[in-house]
């Protein structure tokens, strides 16, 4: 365990039967789990729904965590498997480029507070969301994972279960697509 | 940012999940209390079915005013019981009620020390159990004996003489070793051989009355 991984000090604590260590947690993450979801599955009202989920299994499988990787890693992987169990649900992962315009733009304006929001909050914002919309959702997943969650490249393969390679190609295109969005030329 | 019920529903899970549950003191209670009525209801009822295995002295029951009375105070399960049982067999055997045996004490004691949890009924009708019950029933009866209870002032002597000669011959008759038919009949032969035939009609009449088909039966078809 990385010593300096407070999320993951928490999470033992918690384990152990401390209810504030939780809540300590759930403050440092909530933010950035419900920023990466709501992206993920872009309607609020599910957005919740598997934020709720997310957070239950934590709990639920709090006493079967090893601090073999950062928190958040395992924080997000769990988030990961909600986000493709509520796509499998509704099978509307495929939808997601044919979203409209509108909605993206409503979508992008919800919420204000995370790297993708502050990149959002300029005058490119809507041609980002659109963007960000637009991205297949193993490249678009691989980017807010590691724009809203902080996680690395390998912790990226680990969270989405592939090999770092493959995360590190998906996140080059994500951000490739996304400066052509925005008027920049993609990086080599 | 989430909305705040969201998080206050998490933040509730989450305690919950942890929260230490409440001491489910009710359940061991429930089991103690559980094992104590079935350990009582065990114990009582084999109280009482020691009680009713009422096991009456042959000889004690002779006593027509007693024995009977006694035998009427019993449950009627437990006279039922009694009838079944060898005991009682040995009392008809036994009915003769005027039998006089001369026995020494020390041929009592040790009857009354093997003496195991029976109740018997005492010449005055109560009923006693086990041997320490025995002995006392033994004293009372040797009280009876040996001190017999001041006549009333206005008792005459001849009565307080009868109660003692009644209170003596009950305690023998008590403490009269059971004998079988065939030692019965053989005593009643002997008496006549010996001219007493006064006595061995006596015997005779008694003996017929306690086992009515007995001469019959056996001796009678031996010749």
């Amino acid at each position: 365990m990385d010593e300096g991984d407070v999320g993951a000090q928490l999470m033992l604590r918690y384990a152990a039967g401390d209810a504030r260590a939780f809540d300590e947690l759930y403050a440092a993450h909530r933010g950035a789990l419900w920023r990466f979801i709501r992206r993920s599955v872009r309607e609020p009202a599910a957005s919740d729904d598997v934020f709720q989920e997310c957070w239950s299994r934590v709990i639920a499988n709090r006493e079967r965590y090893r601090p073999e990787a950062r928190f958040a890693t395992w924080l997000f992987r769990i988030a990961h498997h909600c986000c493709m169990d509520h796509w499998r649900k509704t099978g509307r992962r495929d939808r997601r480029e044919s979203m409209d315009e509108d909605a993206v733009a409503a979508a992008a304006d919800e919420s204000q507070d995370g790297p993708v929001d502050a990149l959002l909050a300029g005058e490119a914002s809507e041609r980002l969301a659109a963007a960000l919309e637009r991205l297949p959702p193993e490249q678009r997943t691989a980017f807010l994972l590691y724009v809203e969650g902080g996680l690395s490249v390998a912790e990226i393969g680990e969270t989405t279960e592939v090999n770092p390679e493959t995360a590190k190609s998906r996140l080059r295109y994500a951000v490739a697509r996304l400066k052509q969005a925005l008027g920049n030329e993609a990086p080599d | 940012m989430p909305p705040e019920t969201t998080d206050a529903r998490i933040r509730a899970q989450a305690q919950k999940a942890v929260a230490p549950r409440a001491a489910r003191w009710w359940l061991p209670a429930s089991l103690a209390a559980s094992f104590l009525i079935a350990v009582l209801v065990v114990q009582l009822q084999y109280g009482r079915e020691e009680k009713s295995t009422v096991v009456i002295e042959a000889d004690l029951a002779a006593p027509a005013a007693s024995a009977p009375s006694a035998a009427a105070e019993a449950p009627s399960l437990a006279h039922d019981r009694v009838a079944e049982s060898p005991a009682v067999i040995e009392r008809k055997d036994a009915a003769p009620s005027e039998l006089h045996y001369e026995v020494a004490p020390e041929d009592i004691a040790p009857e009354l020390e093997a003496g195991a949890d029976e109740e018997r009924i005492t010449t005055n009708g109560t009923r006693v159990s086990g041997p320490e019950q025995e002995r006392k029933a033994a004293s009372e009866m040797d009280a009876e004996v040996i001190n017999p209870p001041a006549p009333p002032p206005a008792e005459s002597a001849h009565l307080a003489a009868e109660r003692t000669r009644i209170a003596g011959s009950l305690a023998k008759e008590a403490a009269a070793p059971q004998r079988t038919p065939e030692a019965w009949y053989a005593d009643i032969e002997a008496l006549r051989k010996a001219g007493r035939n006064e006595e061995a009609d006596a015997e005779l009449a008694r003996f017929e009355a306690a086992y009515p088909d007995w001469l019959e039966k056996n001796h009678l078809l031996n010749r």
